[in-house]
């Protein structure tokens, strides 16, 4: 989907698990054919409800897990195909930061014994410099060199979360892999903690492939998105592309769906989703949306759409992506505050 | 849609003065200091805040769940000509249930997994009122339809955990309105779903408020939320009721500084992607540290040697009731000799 080599791709990555259920043996299929490219210091955004996948995404990605077929190349390498030294490097490359900044640290050991905690394992530098390095590191995420002998309970929420941000970058990785590093926290911290994040981004040219649920927050981070349901990248395209014409119905009921603060309870539109999204275990036929789509005709049950470009920049996998109706009022998508 | 204060008629519910205190190893503190509003019938008050601001203390404190360490220190919480504080346990269970339902975060977890759906709701029914199982299961029938569950009947029989969130949510608000109760308090009852199931709950709690004339008390930490279903909203913070406003009008023009930047630091679709977000530096106090003064100045732009030693008391902003704490409300003439 780029031109530049891309950092992360994933080609074709199906991933299943066995489950047990009521009707016997059955298979999960968490992720159903992705596709997907990151840039070298791109924002990409993956966006969707529970349980479309984006969390299995980014186990995939920092090689928590395999895939059942397909490949995840980092830096042109096969993550699943790496030898016992490649692996060994493979977290300096990339990094996972986990939603909940509390359980991701352990709570007996320091604030600054858990970043350094890394640095030990890879044996790098000695005592002296690997503290040098966590009172840089506390300093670079906006926290004083103070809190390294602090315990995690002794943090705010957004602290606990600069500190799981620096233990993160302590290996100097190239790609950050985020799964809703901001969704446990409070508003007012939620906004500190994203312009830390992409000042970061800038200072030190990372990647970021950022998980949301929170479009809003995506809209404002990324400059690319992945909108995924049920296993399945159904667009893709720039931020600005996908949030102000979107060219899936999902995409646009996502948008349709969330509160904004900004609009009036009498302008808010209410077209609805109908339904819940349908279990992985039993996916539906042909467009995995169309159980829920408000514009699915015969087509949609019986032939899955494959992921097109609509527009310049811009993917969707929809057999009417040109139907697709622009959002409600575009006044909505430019207001300002007051 | 109400633009002003419905002043002719009685409210539904009315909370005064209401405090309520924990103990905790380093002292006593002050959870919800002080909070007095009114809910009116078929009005839905929106109570905002973010972690340790009282919203959620506040709500079990007028329903009566709030267990050691904690208590209610004083206050009036007047409901149907009496005032539920100087109730005993048993005439409060009697009046949850009935006259006021309830509708928590998690649905899984208000709902017990050991029991059908069919069991739970005629339970409810039953505790309260002397009909027969059968009739019991036709008023839950009734309620499950009302609030858009299909094929209630066959839903009866069915486990809290075989059901997905959304339908989840749907049977706790069933429950909740059994009885028809005057009163809904409703504690983050979205925060647990998806966008898209948010939206359909949301949209059903709003027109079963229009229908059924109930009174609503919503809590949420999303300003979003709360703008799209609350007439009037109660913003708190560190336990204090800093702004009440009729809801366009608060988010329109907040005037509390605290408002006003919370509303700003919330990244919406317009945000622009290219400007950091204007965050509330600093962190939310401690409740046992609560500033001398205002509770919001040590984070506020607007701060002076007054604010930190002396506290703003709720007074009366503009029209249709509103209310600020505030020395130096925005959007109000600037005082003389302010430094701001």
């Amino acid at each position: 989907m780029t031109a530049v080599a891309p950092v992360v791709a994933m080609e074709n990555v199906v991933k299943e698990y066995a489950v047990r259920g009521q009707g016997g043996k059955g298979t999960l299929r968490a992720l159903d054919g992705i596709d997907l490219q990151v840039a070298r210091g791109e924002i990409v955004g993956v966006v969707g409800e529970s349980g479309c996948g984006k969390s299995t995404l980014a186990k995939l990605v920092v090689r928590m897990e395999s895939p059942s077929s397909g490949r995840v190349l980092i830096e042109g390498q096969d993550a699943a195909a790496l030898s016992k030294d490649e692996i060994r490097t493979f977290p300096r490359k990339v990094q996972l930061v986990f939603q909940d900044p509390y359980g991701a640290l352990a709570p007996r050991m320091t604030v600054g014994g858990a970043i350094e905690d890394p640095l030990r394992i890879h044996g790098i530098g000695d005592s002296a410099s690997r503290k040098a390095k966590v009172s840089e590191l506390l300093t670079l995420v906006g926290l004083g060199d103070r809190l390294a002998s602090r315990y995690p309970h002794q943090l705010s929420g957004g602290q606990r979360q600069r500190v799981n941000i620096a233990r993160a970058l302590a290996l100097e990785p190239e790609i950050l892999v985020l799964d809703e590093p901001v969704s446990s926290l409070d508003v007012s911290v939620q906004a500190q903690v994203l312009n830390l994040l992409r000042s970061l981004q800038q200072q030190l040219g990372l990647t970021y492939l950022f998980i949301s649920h929170d479009l809003r927050v995506v809209r404002y981070l990324c400059q690319k998105i992945a909108v995924m349901y049920l296993g399945n990248v159904v667009e893709y395209g720039t931020a600005e592309t996908v949030f102000s014409r979107p060219r899936h119905p999902y995409t646009l009921a996502l948008l349709n769906s969330i509160p904004d603060h900004q609009v009036s309870m009498r302008d808010q539109r209410s077209v609805l989703l109908r339904g819940e999204v349908p279990s992985p275990i039993e996916r539906p036929s042909g467009c995995p949306f169309h159980t829920r789509c408000p514009m699915a005709r015969e087509i949609c049950s019986e032939s899955r759409p494959m992921l097109r470009e609509i527009a310049p920049g811009q993917w969707a996998a929809c057999h009417f992506s040109e139907d697709v109706p622009a959002l409600g009022d575009q006044e909505r998508m430019s207001a300002k505050a007051p | 849609m109400v633009s002003s204060l419905p002043t002719d008629r009685a409210p539904a519910l009315s909370v005064r003065n209401l405090t309520t205190v924990f103990q905790t190893r380093e002292g006593v503190v002050r959870a919800v200091d002080n909070l007095s509003f009114d809910v009116y019938p078929g009005e839905c008050v929106g109570i905002v805040g973010e972690s340790g601001s009282g919203k959620s203390v506040a709500s079990l404190s007028i329903m009566g769940l709030i267990g050691y360490p904690g208590r209610v220190d004083q206050g009036q919480v007047e409901f149907g000509g009496r005032d539920l504080l100087l109730l005993n346990d048993k005439q409060m269970r009697s009046i949850r249930g009935t006259q006021i339902g309830i509708i928590f975060q998690d649905p899984l977890t208000a709902l017990n997994p050991l029991f059908t759906v069919g069991r739970q709701m005629t339970d409810v029914v039953r505790a309260h009122r002397k009909v027969s199982k059968s009739d019991a299961a036709a008023l839950a029938v009734e309620k499950l339809r009302l609030v858009g569950v299909s094929a209630p009947e066959s839903r009866l029989s069915a486990y809290p955990w075989e059901l997905s969130g959304g339908l989840r949510q749907r049977v706790a608000i069933a429950m909740a309105l059994l009885l028809d109760p005057q009163l809904i308090i409703a504690d983050e009852p979205t925060t647990a779903l998806d966008v898209s199931i948010q939206a359909q709950i949301i949209e059903l709690l709003r027109s079963l408020k229009d229908q059924l004339n109930f009174s609503l008390i919503f809590v949420s930490h999303d300003l979003g939320v709360i703008r799209s279903i609350a007439d009037r909203v109660i913003v708190m913070y560190a336990g204090h009721t800093l702004e009440t406003s009729q809801v366009d009008a608060l988010f329109q023009q907040p005037n509390h500084p605290y408002t006003a930047a919370l509303l700003g630091s919330a990244p919406t679709l317009a945000s622009d992607p290219n400007q950091p977000l204007p965050a509330i530096e600093g962190r939310l106090p401690s409740l046992n540290n609560v500033p001398k003064g205002c509770v919001f100045a040590p984070r506020c732009h607007f701060s002076t040697e007054r604010c930190v030693s002396e506290r703003p008391l709720l007074q009366t902003a503009g029209q249709d009731g509103r209310q600020v704490a505030c020395f130096y409300p925005l959007g109000a003439p600037v005082n003389e000799g302010v430094g701001r």
